[in-house]
């Protein structure tokens, strides 16, 4: 496995540093025009910028790739690195932010693209706070370390483990021979996806600002507004239809979008087996929760579809939006709420969960089980698509659900501990952990987490991170095994 | 350029590593899934599992746009195919495939008949026994490369601890007045590689690479203490494989008595009637009593060629300490030959580094004549014709400022001069210029040198 360099993270968080400290003086634009004076994001650029070229410049240039190990290191520590460093502008700003506990909350929820947050009115805060939020759903989004290889030249090292150790794994491929090549073609399509939002939502009557921000969080499927009152707040049919399409956008393997708008072949896009999955589920449960709304909870019956239609699409694919508060609704539509938060969208997207292949996977691995009780000689291929699900594929699907439930349970207890409420705890920790963002309970839309204790905070920001890395790459590094020598 | 290399053995890892580092998109094609995962963890290339000869893993593989496809698998039959597929299924520019029968020559011109144009088919062994031919001769020597068709030599050689040159500098070497065309070019001491400057003095140890004319190599070789043969009197090869008995035949006109132990009695007494002046013995070459007994000692030059590495590097242990003049093995596994050189064996030849070389000369061609690699990839020897309008084209070298790590070791003019340059020489457009180089500075010193910039390879 090798040895852990320090000096070598050091170096490459350096750059990730430097880098961070430029995109934080993109919103810098918004502050000329709403503040007065210097902004908290400049301060926050100084110390992000200093503190990059410090190790950037300070530490030697490392002489040979990063390892494995040292791979699922960085990866780890860019992301803590970045929610650190992201959360500075928030902490700058305390009239909005009362503890550096609520800033890191929000920049982690904000990178790791989940959208909850502990404000409870959004208008109120300066537009350029309001770009950074949903700006880092959209770094975040596609993988902060990816965007690092697409454009930071020097991270040639170690790329593929790097790429793994970040992006869900399963039916990630690689789409071009060299790592940096991938990682672009992936960016492209990225800000392509982002860009047809943007003109879609100007097109539909948003301002550009709104525009700009939605777009940011719908294709990262993040979930951060400009609203307090969410995608709501604009009350129209037409917008929501459109941040609709993107959120199942953004909740699609990349790789399947490269072979629609790059490779031009719309068979292999259609023909998905996850995709199809995905659309099946989020149809059947917006059809059986619109039901439900319509006959028992008085809605008119168009409405009913309109407001089901976009809950479990945000839900679904993990971005969180909301046109309405949920967590008001009867007990049935909550928890198919609650297991479509388990789920998520697709692998290779921008989508948290456990995935919809993962999902038919978990169900035929199952199947599989039963038959091989009926006949106990018999071999039997898992078979999903048109493909076959080798048996290393298979263990590693069975670890990582036990795994993500084991988290989720202690995550509760955790949560609990600290004095929330069972429900609250549950959708809580299933809300941050799958990057969802708005939970239930009394972390609904409405309430969001503000009012949890600190100590809540800290564990669903660990939790928020765990599960946008899949929790192998964060958990690997608490196990005694990896720091053996 | 986009390159797929079918087999992902040690030598297409190792071009593939090279040609990455060159700017190139690589695809490679392999059939083990434990290999493909620690190819897809060394290099950053597209791993494609599968049989290089199916046709749906070369699709998989994107052959429709690939510019160079390199077929070297493991097996002949296969590396064909895939060039008959290639040829058929893309219009993929270049195609060059490693063929390891002996039966080689028919396959060039069966495969020309056939109208499957193959534009390189590199054969390991035949690279071998040349490179063996060229060193067999010079006791202390490990390793002879020609430049400018054998005008320039390059020779290597180790640095012995009751050699006079040991622990002497560059300088001191300069002043003690050695054969005008000569140069210490490069110095391998443990893991590193030196480019030398003046001040370098030599350790016992070292391995050292000098640059000479055709003319010269002997009289620098006694310079620097090593003993030459004026003729070969005996010559033992171990292992009657390919490499062994061709070399046997190379050497047998020339009035050399070869003999060729070999184990199996079946082998024998084929290549009994292949070869007809080689005393072919049924013998164990690794057994130090039957080395004893064929009198080693003294022998001209001892070929461990086996199939087995550990036998050659036994054999030629034995053989050094029987007082054999000459020790060559073969190695196969790259990992070994560092090794290799540390137990003394300073000549060894690797059918991998071989086609490696012959890939890379290819892959460079029309901007470089030649490529020798040396300890698998940190240095390189390589050879270029200096264009019109390069910055290094008629200043002397004094005032022209080369990479770091970079250094001339020879020029040969068109007119058939060669100078192995002091400072005051020039380079004329035309000349053939020999550097010896650290790899990283290849790139720099090719876009350099060349001027215009050919890079429609890159």
């Amino acid at each position: 496995m090798g040895v852990i360099r320090p000096a070598a993270l050091g170096y490459i968080l350096g750059q990730f540093l430097l880098a961070l400290g430029g995109t934080l003086l993109i919103p810098l634009a918004f502050s000329l025009w709403s503040h007065g004076g210097p902004a908290p994001l400049a301060y926050a650029a100084v110390v992000t910028a200093g503190t990059g070229s410090a190790l950037f410049f300070g530490l030697p240039r490392p002489a040979t790739d990063l390892n494995r190990r040292e791979g699922l290191l960085l990866v780890f520590c860019v992301w803590l690195a970045v929610s650190f460093f992201g959360a500075l502008p928030f902490y700058f700003s305390p009239a909005y932010f009362s503890s550096f506990t609520d800033a890191f909350f929000e920049a982690t929820s904000g990178f790791t693209a989940s959208g909850a947050t502990i404000l409870r009115d959004i208008e109120s805060l300066p537009r350029d706070l309001q770009f950074w939020r949903c700006f880092s759903h959209w770094l975040g989004g596609m993988g902060i370390v990816l965007l690092g290889i697409a454009i930071l030249p020097l991270l040639g090292m170690g790329g593929m483990a790097l790429y793994r150790a970040e992006f869900s794994g399963a039916r990630s491929e690689k789409l071009k021979p060299r790592i940096a090549h991938t990682a672009q073609a992936l960016w492209k399509i990225y800000v392509f996806l982002t860009l047809a939002e943007y003109v879609a939502l100007r097109w539909a009557g948003m301002n550009s600002f709104d525009a700009l921000c939605h777009s940011f969080s719908t294709v990262a499927t993040g979930g951060f507004s400009t609203r307090t009152a969410s995608v709501g707040a604009f009350d129209s049919p037409l917008i929501e239809c459109i941040i609709v399409v993107f959120m199942l956008m953004g909740s699609i393997n990349f790789t399947l979008h490269y072979r629609l708008w790059v490779e031009r072949r719309p068979r292999r896009f259609i023909s998905d087996f996850e995709l199809r999955t995905l659309l099946f589920i989020v149809v059947s449960s917006s059809l059986v929760i619109a039901a439900i709304l319509a006959l028992k909870s008085g809605y008119a019956p168009a409405m009913a579809l309109r407001k089901a239609l976009f809950q479990v699409t945000a839900i679904t694919t993990t971005t969180g939006f909301t046109t309405d508060n949920f967590a008001q609704w009867l007990p049935l539509p909550q928890l198919i709420l609650l297991a479509l938060m388990f789920m998520g969208g697709c692998t290779g997207s921008t989508s948290g969960g456990l995935k919809a292949s993962r999902m038919v996977l978990l169900y035929k691995v199952v199947i599989r089980e039963f038959e091989r009780m009926v006949e106990r000689r018999g071999v039997f291929a898992v078979r999903v698509g048109s493909g076959v699900i080798p048996e290393t594929a298979v263990r590693s699907l069975l670890n990582l659900v036990y795994l993500s439930f084991l988290v989720n349970f202690l995550g509760c207890i955790l949560l609990a501990a600290s004095g929330v409420d069972v429900f609250t705890s549950i959708a809580a920790v299933a809300a941050a952990m799958f990057n969802i963002g708005p939970g239930l309970g009394n972390v609904g839309p409405v309430e969001g987490y503000g009012g949890l204790p600190a100590f809540a905070k800290w564990v669903l920001s660990f939790c928020m991170l765990a599960g946008r890395l899949e929790f192998y790459t964060v958990l690997v590094i608490f196990t005694p095994a990896f720091w053996h020598k | 350029m986009r390159i797929l290399i079918a087999g992902g053995g040690q030598a297409a890892s190792l071009v593939a590593t090279r040609l990455i580092r060159e700017g190139n998109e690589v695809v490679l094609v392999e059939e083990n899934p434990d290999r493909c995962r620690q190819l897809e963890e060394m290099l950053d290339a597209k791993v494609i599992h599968g049989n290089a000869a199916s046709i749906r893993v070369l699709h998989e593989a994107d052959i429709r746009n690939a510019d160079m496809l390199i077929a070297l698998t493991s097996q002949d039959q296969i590396n064909v195919l895939v060039c008959l597929i290639a040829s058929v299924e893309s219009d993929v520019k270049y195609k060059v495939a490693r063929l390891r029968t002996h039966e080689v020559n028919y396959w060039r011109r069966i495969l020309q008949r056939a109208g499957l144009h193959i534009d390189l088919i590199i054969h390991p062994e035949t690279e071998i026994a040349d490179r063996i031919l060229r060193v067999v001769r010079l006791p202390g020597v490990s390793d002879v490369i020609d430049f400018a068709e054998g005008r320039v030599k390059l020779f290597g050689m180790n640095i012995e601890e009751k050699s006079w040159v040991a622990y002497k500098t560059v300088e001191d070497l300069d002043r003690a007045g050695p054969p005008k065309n000569s140069l210490i070019a490069l110095i391998f001491r443990g893991q590193q590689v030196i480019v030398p400057h003046g001040a370098e003095a030599l350790k016992p140890g070292d391995h050292v690479y000098i640059v000479t004319t055709a003319d010269e190599l002997e009289p620098v070789c006694q310079f620097m203490g090593l003993q030459t043969q004026e003729s070969l009197d005996r010559v033992y090869i171990v292992g009657g494989k390919q490499v062994g008995i061709r070399v046997a035949e190379l050497l047998e006109p020339r009035g050399v008595t070869v003999k060729l132990f070999e184990r199996d009695i079946a082998r024998c007494e084929r290549i009994s009637q292949i070869l007809r002046k080689t005393i072919v013995l049924h013998a164990d070459g690794t057994d130090e009593s039957i080395l004893a007994e064929e009198n080693i000692k003294g022998a001209g030059a001892f070929l461990a060629m086996t199939n087995d590495d550990e036998d050659n590097l036994i054999a030629s242990l034995l053989a050094r300490k029987l007082g054999a003049k000459k020790v060559v093995a073969l190695i196969n596994r790259l990992n070994y030959l560092p090794m290799a050189q540390r137990l003394g064996i300073n000549t060894t030849v690797s059918p991998r580094l071989a086609a490696v070389d012959r890939i890379l000369q290819f892959v460079r061609k029309g901007r470089v004549l030649s490529v020798t690699t040396f300890r698998e990839e940190e240095a390189e020897a390589i050879e270029l014709i200096a264009a019109e309008g390069s910055k290094y084209v008629g200043r002397s070298l004094r005032e022209v400022r080369l990479p770091r790590g970079a250094i001339v070791g020879a020029i040969a003019r068109p007119n058939g001069e060669v100078v192995v340059p002091r400072g005051e020489a020039t380079i004329q457009a035309g000349d053939r210029v020999i550097f010896c180089t650290l790899e990283s500075t290849v790139p720099l010193l090719e876009s350099a040198f060349l001027a215009e910039a050919r890079r429609e390879w890159v």
